[in-house]
């Protein structure tokens, strides 16, 4: 698995485990994506990497106050998209009005 | 303008609950409660919390729903979400009977106004209940996340008892990657363990006593005055982090309970002048425990095991007897005083919540942690809320229920600035 895929498995992962409640497990991928993202940011492009700062901004506030739904929502239907789509695996995804 | 559902579902609860009915109709309205429909899929906000996916809650419901199952007949789900979750599991054909269990009537009543439940309200095989009025976590469930967070206080300890069982796999498997380490480390304690005594040997020795157990909260500072104004007639069983500030309140302990693995956070907790105080103390510990504090210890030393399979090695070898561990030493120093025979138990400085803002008693060695989230709390003994750690939420339910498993134990709370602990009576004027 490429380090995008196993970036998405990772944030999949995190996001199902704040679905589910195991905010413990989730925590655990979730230092597994900030490292994959540490590896694969610098070869990005600036513009990608400003719009992945700023989901991983949102991602944090949520799971700060403890928003769990959201944070999983920013991981799988913005910053998965985006890393695919940076990398030319895009999917068609949902969309999103925010952030 | 957004519809209102509220009427619609109240409609198809009252007739088969009308409690539930009544409780969600009599439910304060929740000032900070948004539907949002700025996302692809509109979702409920209430205190800053989302209630399900802004983006598809179908695909979060399938995610859910895989906690439970396939071939389940009887199932159950703590939360309501937008309700997406129980319409799914509805759809399996197999399922007998499915218990919806609401934590916060207030939230459902906000969920009431912003979906249109009816579509699955009405299904035979549905049961609607309060989380006020249970006790215990059913298998197999789902949970949704959010309404755990936004529970009412009178479903808090469902709440706590659910998110327990959700993180035990978790528990477990850190448990288990430590255990290698944790084998090395009994086999260091060998030649100790072969002098030292075996905890059974203390059972019954305090029969008809009233024993305190004293943890490291807050709150153990306001009983330092009782405590030395008692200290003859009571016995006292420490946790190892509660010792340091007991001592250097002129507090004198008979036992001292050890159980943590942890090299650098345990160590602290013996390493003071004060220890030659302990002369006469008995030391309990665990064979995880790192081998120089056993060796700092001055007075004798008691090896126990749990019913853990790490011990298992060692246990015919050389037979110890075994205490309750739950991951806080609170449980086997409680299950210690239980097995010494005590008649009454006292809970001093056992607040497994940060009162006051702190985490641990002033002097305590303990490494402080961070002093909780908005939506992690928990009830002290005056019925407030009090901020505390997900861990120690779990560890006051697990003593909760070692509780309630020991009616022939009187057990008391020194007073109320921590947890409100189940089972527990409010010390009186006269004891001991």
């Amino acid at each position: 698995m490429n380090t995008i895929g196993k970036l998405t498995y990772a944030a999949t992962e995190a996001a199902h485990g704040y679905r589910t409640g195991a905010e413990a497990q989730a925590s655990e991928s979730m230092i597994q994506v900030i490292d994959l993202l540490a590896e694969t940011l610098p070869s990005m492009p600036e513009k990608t990497i400003i719009q992945l700062n700023q989901v991983l901004s949102e991602i944090f506030s949520a799971q700060q106050r403890s928003d769990f739904i959201w944070a999983a929502d920013m991981l799988e239907y913005e910053l998965c998209p985006r890393l695919q789509k940076a990398t030319g695996l895009g999917q068609k995804h949902p969309g999103s009005k925010r952030p | 303008m957004v519809e209102d559902y509220l009427a619609k579902n109240l409609a198809a609860v009252e007739q088969k609950w009308p409690e539930r009915a009544r409780e969600i109709t009599l439910a304060p309205e929740l000032p900070d409660s948004i539907l949002d429909a700025t996302t692809p899929e509109p979702t409920l906000i209430i205190d800053s919390l989302h209630l399900a996916s802004g983006y598809d809650q179908q695909a979060e419901a399938v995610v859910q729903a895989g906690q439970i199952r396939k071939n389940a007949d009887y199932a159950w789900v703590y939360g309501l979400g937008a309700g997406r979750l129980p319409e799914l599991l509805l759809q399996r054909s197999r399922l007998k009977q499915l218990t919806v269990v609401l934590f916060n009537p207030s939230v459902a009543r906000a969920i009431f106004h912003s979906f249109d439940l009816t579509p699955w309200l009405a299904d035979a095989r549905l049961e609607l209940r309060s989380a006020a009025q249970e006790n215990a976590v059913f298998f197999p469930f789902a949970a949704v996340p959010p309404c755990l967070l936004l529970a009412d206080d009178a479903s808090a300890r469902l709440r706590d008892l659910v998110l327990l069982e959700i993180s035990t796999p978790y528990i477990h498997r850190k448990h288990g990657e430590k255990k290698q380490l944790l084998r090395q480390r009994i086999r260091e304690n060998l030649p100790l363990i072969r002098e030292d005594g075996d905890v059974a040997s203390l059972y019954g020795t305090l029969a008809g006593k009233t024993v305190v157990v004293t943890g490291a909260g807050p709150s153990l500072a306001d009983h330092y005055d009782w405590l030395r104004c008692n200290n003859k007639e009571i016995k006292i069983v420490a946790t190892d982090a509660s010792l340091i500030p007991l001592l250097e309140a002129g507090v004198e302990v008979d036992y001292v309970v050890c159980i943590d693995s942890h090299e650098t956070r345990i160590l602290p907790f013996f390493e003071t002048e004060r220890l030659a105080a302990c002369a006469r103390a008995n030391l309990i510990y665990f064979p995880v425990v790192h081998p120089d504090v056993l060796k700092l210890w001055p007075g004798k030393r008691f090896t126990a095991y749990s019913r853990d399979q790490l011990y298992d090695e060692i246990r015919w070898e050389l037979p110890r007897g075994n205490l309750f561990s739950s991951g806080s030493v609170i449980h086997p120093a409680v299950d210690f005083a239980v097995k010494a025979g005590a008649d009454n138990i006292i809970f001093a400085g056992a607040d497994f919540g940060f009162p006051g803002g702190r985490s641990h008693v002033a002097g305590s060695r303990a490494m402080a942690l961070s002093t909780g989230k908005k939506h992690h709390w928990l009830l002290d003994g005056n019925g407030n809320r009090i901020r505390t750690a997900p861990s120690l939420r779990g560890f006051l339910r697990d003593l909760e229920s070692y509780i309630a498993l020991h009616p022939n134990v009187r057990f008391y709370n020194a007073g109320r600035r921590g947890a409100a602990i189940q089972g527990t009576d409010l010390i009186h004027q006269d004891m001991p």
